[in-house]
């Protein structure tokens, strides 16, 4: 009996779950960010969530195809882009702006 | 970016993708910090609450931008099998987050 490299199976999954739980943790940061900042922005604060929501979904459902793809689950399919790496650090970007913009309008 | 070069070990950009979602994380870790400096009421002066605020998500921004580019950069190295580009956002957050929890600490003591 032949032992298969365990390896490319577990860097498949590896980094498909860490874009997994990074997508989560950036949804729930503009949740928070949206929340606390609708006081001294208003309705403004909302972009944050907005711009979220369909970036995290696109990201899961890209992570799981890219796991399909890699693990020979789907035999079509892009298999890598940099869209997502750029979209995440976007948003990011975008919460974090937003909470500079309430700092200057709450202070 | 991915028309240049030849592919590398698949490997070998999952761990450069980890790394920067890690590095997304730390940024993101970064601006809760300043939410939280922000909407928490401390008994420091306020201009220093606040100012610790911005520095916290200053350092956020600038960590999500830099992990970006750094990606980008490692994985156009690993496609010309060039070194792999130098990294030094992590100093400046430990020295900005350093500092701040001085400020902090300080304003704390003696405020």
């Amino acid at each position: 009996m032949s032992l298969r490299d365990p390896e490319p199976t577990v860097y498949n999954e590896r980094t498909a779950l860490a874009w997994q739980r990074t997508a989560l943790a950036l949804l729930a940061c503009a949740a928070i960010e949206t929340r606390l900042a609708l006081a001294p922005l208003g309705a403004v604060a909302v972009v944050c969530v907005v711009a979220a929501v369909p970036v995290v979904g696109w990201v899961m459902l890209a992570s799981r195809q890219r796991y399909r793809v890699h693990s020979g689950a789907s035999p079509t399919g892009r298999a890598r882009g940099g869209r997502a790496p750029a979209a995440l650090a976007a948003v990011t970007v975008l919460i974090g702006l937003t909470e500079l913009a309430a700092l200057l309008a709450g202070g | 970016m991915y028309g240049d070069g030849t592919e590398p070990d698949p490997r070998f950009s999952f761990a450069n993708e980890r790394t920067f979602l890690a590095w997304i994380r730390t940024a993101l870790a970064l601006l809760a910090g300043g939410v939280a400096l922000d909407a928490i009421p401390l008994s420091i002066p306020a201009w220093l609450q606040q100012g610790l605020a911005a520095v916290f998500v200053v350092l956020g921004l600038l960590c999500a931008v830099a992990s970006w580019l750094r990606w980008a950069q490692a994985e156009r190295a690993m496609r010309r099998a060039e070194p792999l580009p130098a990294s030094r956002i992590g100093v400046v957050i430990a020295v900005g987050v350093l500092l701040a929890a001085v400020a902090l600490l300080a304003s704390g003591l003696w405020g």
